[in-house]
């Protein structure tokens, strides 16, 4: 399992296709070469980016988080993208610290989907320690093998697929506007609060706030059932993420989709995202291709 | 999840929280005298009355936020609180957390971790 392969992409060199990634694992490798592996002092544990599945070639000379040469440890049909790293989290209160990190782990993963490598990514910070008197490749390669049908069934699920973002926002003031001034109920309660008192104005008005506030969320839901329906005949999964604070002012966030796209899909969902778009009540954003994060 | 509140300025974080939280009870006050007008079962006066009380209790609450300059700092411990609260509903709604989505759960413990030092 452990051979020449990993000791070269540590020095930033690849081989050929199936060498690189782990296809042409000899049988006979020794201690030794686990050890030059993972020489650097104080380094002890892995970083762990991302599996790979065998059969493209790694592009060459990554670096990762901190600048660090990035990589892959073969097992079986599959190998882990890493580097070598203490074992400490990377921790920082500096944010533009932190950021620059994950955003080297994003590049790394952008690398390997860049190069059409079927990659099953893991989140910032996720690194792997000896453990039982293993070192911290044993432990991965064990870990691997024992989970293997895991994620030979996970790899299988993102083949040919890429995860892409949909964020939809509206202006729920406008909508909120048209309502009142279409809606029967707030004119009759507009006519009403005229002739009351200010005490019961007041009322009134919570009550018109809350009628306009109803019918916006029926709306709302209303276009989120629609776009969904255009889109998701061109994904094979879709995830709901949570809502987020639109950066543009009075522009409220509707929908944060993660959509499993296949590769020859993924034309037609942009046609169709920008066709909801011209039709002009919402407004999409429409970000990736990323590492299939959400499905995996 | 904690509140952040700005360590520099204990007495505008801490009164912050105070006028919060009297929103969101203002708020239910409001759906309560709502519920209670639609119900018919109020004269006029009494409705008349509930609303002023309402009114002048929101004008002492803006009142006090221009005052005391604490109108920002509400609106933030605000949109704190509710993104509590869609955590909380989120969880209900999806009780499914990273290890399971990653299929790690068989991974034994210590041997992967996150920078919050938790399994994952």
């Amino acid at each position: 399992m452990l051979n020449r392969t990993a000791m070269v992409e540590q020095r930033g060199h690849t081989d050929t296709p199936g060498e690189a990634a782990g296809m042409n694992d000899a049988p006979g490798s020794t201690s030794a070469d686990i050890r030059d592996v993972q020489a650097a002092p104080g380094k002890d544990g892995l970083y762990l980016y991302a599996l790979v599945e065998n059969g493209r070639e790694i592009p060459r000379g990554i670096t990762g988080v901190d600048g660090e040469q990035v990589f892959g440890i073969p097992c079986r049909t599959m190998s882990a993208i890493v580097h070598a790293c203490p074992l400490t989290p990377y921790a920082s209160e500096d944010k533009e610290v932190v950021t620059g990190w994950v955003v080297s782990h994003e590049q790394v993963l952008e690398h390997l989907i860049g190069a059409g490598i079927n990659t099953i990514p893991f989140t910032f910070d996720t690194i792997i320690k000896p453990e039982n008197g293993l070192d911290a490749r044993r432990v991965l390669t064990g870990w691997l093998s024992k989970e293997y049908e895991t994620f030979v069934q996970k790899f299988g699920k993102v083949r040919g697929k890429k995860e892409y973002g949909v964020q939809v926002s509206v202006s729920r003031r406008k909508i909120g506007d048209a309502i009142a001034a279409t809606s029967d109920q707030i004119q009759q309660l507009d006519e009403e609060a005229k002739v009351s008192g200010p005490g019961k104005m007041y009322l009134i008005r919570q009550k018109r706030e809350k009628a306009i506030n109803a019918a916006t969320d029926a709306e709302i839901a209303g276009i989120i059932t629609e776009i969904t329906g255009k889109i998701q005949g061109y994904c094979s999964d879709l995830h709901m993420g949570k809502l987020k604070k639109w950066q543009v002012p009075e522009r409220d966030m509707i929908l944060n989709c993660s959509c499993l796209v296949p590769d020859e899909n993924y034309p037609k969902l942009g046609a169709v995202l920008e066709e909801i778009e011209q039709e002009g009540n919402v407004s999409i954003r429409f970000t990736g291709p990323w590492a299939a994060y959400s499905f995996v | 999840m904690t509140i952040e509140i700005d360590e520099s300025n204990l007495k505008e974080g801490v009164l912050g929280l105070v006028i919060a939280v009297v929103e969101i009870l203002e708020e239910a006050l409001k759906i309560q005298a709502l519920k209670r007008m639609e119900s018919g079962l109020l004269a006029d006066e009494e409705i008349e009355r509930l609303g002023r009380s309402l009114m002048d209790l929101h004008e002492a609450i803006e009142q006090i936020k221009t005052d005391q300059g604490l109108t920002k700092t509400v609106d933030e411990i605000r949109a704190e609180l509710d993104d509590i609260v869609d955590d909380v509903v989120e969880k209900m709604v999806n009780p499914v957390d990273s290890r399971d989505l990653l299929g790690q759960d068989t991974v034994s413990p210590g041997t992967l971790w996150n920078r919050e030092g938790e399994l994952c």
